[in-house]
């Protein structure tokens, strides 16, 4: 029951912080952005040459998609909620709460919400992209995103998930909405459980997901291993080729066991002073 | 009988040229290219030189890229008299072992025209990737 009450209060907070709001807008108006981009490419321009709205996507194939993809997405995941612990930590609050309630449920709680916050910040604004396109162009098209002719059908051989693009190409979008989500959600936790590893700086629980991301793909693309980039996992159409789905699922189940192990040795097991 | 002989030469000589120019014409000219494309999408030329007739088109075959990459995107552009270039097609996806891909340019060009094939890779990148193939600028 308390453990509720304190998820209650906790995404209270989460709706109602700035930073929350400021990462949000920023979301989704580079969204916004991205469709008006489109919007002024395709303006009066004959209907059979648009392609379809789900290639129009900014998750699919587009340069603010991928700028968006390669160097945002961890950061705003991070920056709406999951330096909160941090900060109640620095500015001594945490004492007044965890006078109030089991320090497990105040962990437990703010986890949860940290990694809705994570998931949210990224999904929404994906989907409000998807459904302005819908006001633009058609559902199905014989004009791809490659620039091919219509009797050439969009190559598939790079997709993880092929099969659903070609019977439910909508699905296959939010299926990558969801991925991203997740991606962000998981970022958002690593955050979380960096700020009990460290109290040193915002900045360095803020940044070390995208750090960590940035670096890894890097690396992958500099040993000539661009299909271990996580970055091409995340876009629904990548043309690189070898990407390995088990090898994705692994790294997302690995992050998530990381951030919970850390969250429960430096909680349940080391005490502080009140505990 | 030397000034008919001169003239056999001669007809020989404008008949052998006529079937060469009709070669070029008829049968694609490929050149080979190699070079890199910048990371985060940066442009580069992949070939340049004059058209030799007047489609309006390029073909592009036999290419490959480094990496795990697999596509990369082309244009054409042409050259201004004043020296600045004027991109004539819109940007088109070509496939490692692809092809031979056929470029449409969506105006009017001229033989003797100065136009480039511009390249970049398809994916975000944050390295160099090498590129190689085949383009006949027609």
């Amino acid at each position: 029951m308390e453990l509720f009450k304190i998820i209650k209060l906790e995404f209270n907070f989460f709706v109602n912080r700035k930073e929350f709001l400021y990462v949000f807008t920023v979301s989704l108006l580079l969204m916004i952005v991205a469709f008006f981009v489109d919007l002024y490419n395709l303006f009066q321009e004959d209907i059979m040459n648009i392609p379809p709205a789900n290639q129009l996507w900014v998750g699919f194939d587009s340069r603010i998609g991928d700028l968006f993809y390669m160097f945002l997405l961890p950061l705003l995941a991070s920056l709406a909620y999951a330096d909160t612990y941090y900060l109640n930590n620095r500015l001594g609050v945490y004492k007044y709460i965890l006078t109030r309630c089991h320090k497990k449920n105040y962990v437990l709680a703010k986890g949860i919400v940290v990694a809705f916050s994570g998931f949210i910040v990224i999904f929404v604004p994906l989907l409000i992209n998807q459904l302005l396109y819908f006001i633009i162009a058609p559902l199905n098209s014989s004009k791809n995103i490659l620039g091919w002719p219509a009797y050439m059908f969009i190559e598939t051989k790079n997709m993880i998930f092929a099969n659903l693009f070609l019977n439910s190409p909508y699905l296959y979008n939010i299926l990558y909405m969801v991925l991203a989500g997740i991606v962000g959600s998981l970022a958002a936790l690593t955050s979380y459980a960096i700020s009990f590893i460290t109290n040193k700086s915002r900045l360095i629980i803020v940044a070390t997901p995208l750090v960590i991301y940035l670096v890894s793909s890097f690396v992958s693309a500099l040993l000539g291993r661009a299909n271990y980039c996580l970055v091409y996992y995340l876009q629904g159409f990548t043309t690189i080729s070898g990407l390995n789905a088990t090898y994705f699922f692994v790294v997302l189940i690995m992050s998530f066991i990381l951030s919970i192990s850390i969250i429960i040795f430096k909680n349940m097991i080391a005490k502080d002073e009140l505990y | 009988m030397l000034i008919k002989m001169r003239k056999i030469a001669c007809y020989f000589l404008a008949a052998i040229l006529s079937v060469t120019l009709f070669a070029n014409i008829v049968y694609a000219a490929y050149q080979y290219y190699s070079t890199t494309l910048p990371p985060l999408k940066g442009d580069r030329t992949l070939i340049s030189g004059y058209k030799t007739t007047g489609y309006d088109n390029i073909l592009h075959r036999n290419i490959s890229i480094g990496g795990s990459y697999d596509a990369v995107d082309v244009w054409i552009e042409r050259k201004n008299a004043d020296d600045s270039w004027t991109r004539v097609s819109d940007n088109e996806a070509h496939y490692e072992g692809g092809g031979p891909y056929t470029l449409w340019a969506n105006t009017d060009l001229l033989s003797g025209d100065f136009i480039r094939v511009r390249g970049q890779n398809h994916d975000l990148t944050y390295v160099y990737v090498t590129i190689k193939g085949e383009i006949d600028l027609r």
